[in-house]
């Protein structure tokens, strides 16, 4: 009995995130949340003071002047909050999912082709609904869920058809996608003409004019992801042992591959769907909560997706802010901060994967 | 009660290349049988195909009574546990998130069974307590390949398939692993099928041998497998048959296990 309870306290010590660890981890997360959406608030074209927020939200409003201010923080501000949170955190968890089934660091949906073909998708299916009138339901995002799963699976076939799938050669089939992607993007973008000119912002990757009903695609495109992944964390321990050690325990590897897979492709498409294409937010993100949670899933998931959004939140402040009241586009920030960290882990290689927690 | 596991009228290929042609082969519980063939022979494979990743040319394999292939994953993963020769790629995991995975047939909507009791020792036997916090990619061979067995014990299988498990150990950890694997078969009833080069560990540890033979298609001969006690196919005849080279075999003087020397004058 003694022995059987020394086994089970060493067993389940949290090893990195040992209490007081956890403890600050959750009070600075908590606290850079809060103060994230503050100053998301705050900052912008127009900027308020802390008392005018507090007002507003005590529903002292009573002139037009009032009124107005109620309109941009409720209705313009807050939403877009939302909406890169929802975002950042469903690209940085769609980014982890991918590298576990690709079994490779640099798996993320922007480097495998995966927000092309979604982005592709998205602009084919509003061409059909615009030129032809042809009745799609939510065109855009439907469009984008189609094409981001079909860019995913043609990875998953031509990277493991052959046994051995390495660093190098999954980053090439990912810029041969990203490239035939983006020339029949433009292919059709040249066709549609005057049709489909409000795409051609939207795919450089901007949250501004968003509304809480722009909210649905990637709120939806997550809730119906959860059950392919929540729960798996051990699984996805599994599988990035290799697919013969996953077998051993009792998971079909390519079985397990086309549902998670389905699950990230399908936050991919509701991630560009909402904000068009934002590269290297799946890179950055996990690969920095690495160094602090460790590589275990179960708690790379969570954090990943809670910083995530975070990340994405100040991207979007930056953006917004740096050169106000021009508005950077979100991929052109997220690209500049991400590539560095892509760079490192290329140049690095296998140290990098080898280092001590 | 039916064996444990049913090898009948196997046959392996690779790629357009015969392997073995033909093997009848019958592991009861607690035995413990060594695969033993030149390199190329096909001992990977062969067991690859009885832990269920490949699939026989022909013939058919049974486990516990039923097909092997009629297996729902989860289930034969509580049956048969296996470890490859490889260690995982490099990862990230901790070694107990590595562990952790050796529980993975047992969980039921998310959540892990608990720990037979049986098992509880594995920390100790394998002196895994100041491993565990570890990164799994920066142990060293033996210590990997310690962790890995222990994986495979907590799967809590009925038969473990091993490949060649002793090659990164030290000679302490090589004896103190032939002891373990030892007391599991008699104690828990446990199979072991295991890869080696050794034919003296091979002596030493097992109840039965299977030789498999180096299949050439220029040759056109086919030399069947041996498959029987350790005595009986570790013969001199047999090991000049299988492995082109004259061995002496001599048994023990006090406990009789077989011994196995050759001159290395050329």
């Amino acid at each position: 009995m003694r022995r059987l309870k020394k086994f089970l306290v060493a067993a389940f010590r949290p090893f990195y995130l040992r209490p007081i660890r956890l403890f600050l981890m959750i009070s600075f997360g908590i606290a850079i949340t809060l103060s994230s959406f503050l100053s998301g608030l705050l900052m912008g074209s127009v900027s308020f003071s802390l008392y005018d927020v507090v007002q507003v939200f005590r529903h002292n409003v009573g002139s037009s002047e009032d009124e107005m201010l109620r309109a941009i923080l409720l209705y313009y501000r807050l939403p877009r909050l939302f909406l890169v949170f929802m975002v950042g955190a469903v690209l940085s968890v769609s980014g982890v999912l991918m590298q576990a089934i690709f079994q490779n660091p640099l798996a993320e949906p922007y480097t495998l082709g995966v927000a092309g073909g979604a982005a592709l998708g998205a602009v084919f299916f509003l061409y059909l609904a615009r030129t032809f009138h042809l009745l799609i339901p939510w065109a855009l995002t439907s469009g984008a869920i189609i094409g981001s799963t079909l860019a995913l699976f043609f990875m998953l076939m031509s990277v493991f058809q052959r046994r051995r799938s390495n660093k190098t050669t999954l980053i090439l089939w990912g810029v041969m996608v990203s490239a035939y992607t983006s020339a029949l993007l433009t292919l059709v973008l040249t066709f549609s003409g005057d049709t489909l000119r409000e795409a051609l912002s939207w795919l450089m990757g901007s949250a501004a004019n968003r509304s809480y009903g722009d909210l649905v695609p990637v709120g939806l495109s997550f809730v119906l992801s959860l059950p392919f992944w929540v729960g798996r964390a051990s699984v996805l321990d599994a599988l990035s042992l290799g697919d013969s050690y996953a077998f051993a325990v009792g998971i079909r590897p390519e079985r397990m591959r086309l549902w998670v897979g389905f699950a990230a492709s399908l936050m991919a498409a509701g991630a560009v769907a909402a904000v068009g294409i934002v590269g290297f937010v799946g890179l950055l993100v996990p690969h920095l909560i690495r160094r602090i949670v460790g590589w275990g899933h179960a708690r790379l998931l969570p954090w990943a997706f809670w910083f995530g959004g975070l990340f994405l939140l100040w991207s979007d402040l930056l953006a917004r802010t740096v050169l106000a009241p021009r508005e950077l586009p979100l991929g052109v920030v997220t690209a500049l901060l991400g590539i560095p960290v892509f760079y490192l882990i290329l140049k690095r290689g296998r140290t990098y994967l080898d280092h001590d927690l | 009660m039916p064996p444990l596991l049913e090898v009948k009228h196997v046959r392996l290929e690779h790629g357009h290349q015969v392997l073995v042609h033909h093997l009848n082969w019958t592991i009861e519980r607690g035995e413990i049988w060594a695969v033993l063939g030149p390199n190329g022979a096909g001992k990977t494979t062969l067991i690859k195909t009885i832990s269920g990743e490949r699939q026989p040319a022909s013939g058919w394999i049974r486990l516990d009574g039923m097909l092997l292939e009629a297996y729902p994953d989860a289930l034969r993963a509580q049956k048969v546990a296996y470890v490859p020769q490889e260690p995982p790629q490099s990862n990230g995991l901790t070694v107990w998130e590595v562990l952790k995975t050796g529980r993975l047939p047992y969980r039921r909507f998310g959540r892990e069974a608990a720990l037979p009791e049986a098992l509880e020792m594995l920390s100790d036997w394998l002196a895994l307590d100041p491993l565990l916090p570890r990164s799994f990619d920066m142990l060293s061979g033996g210590e990997k390949r310690r962790v890995l067995l222990a994986r495979a014990f907590l799967q809590d299988a009925a038969l473990m398939i091993l490949d060649e498990p002793f090659a990164e150990l030290d000679w302490a950890w090589q004896q103190a692993m032939v002891r373990l694997i030892k007391k599991m078969a008699r104690e828990m009833a446990r199979s072991f099928v295991v890869v080696l080069h050794d034919l003296s560990r091979a002596a030493q540890l097992a109840d039965g041998v299977v030789l498999l033979p180096l299949t050439s298609r220029e040759k056109n001969v086919t030399i069947t497998p041996r498959v029987g006690r350790v005595s009986d196919v570790l013969t001199q005849e047999n090991l000049y048959d299988f492995y082109k080279v004259a061995v002496q075999v001599l048994p023990h003087p006090q406990n009789g296990k077989l011994l196995f020397w050759w001159d290395d004058a050329f």
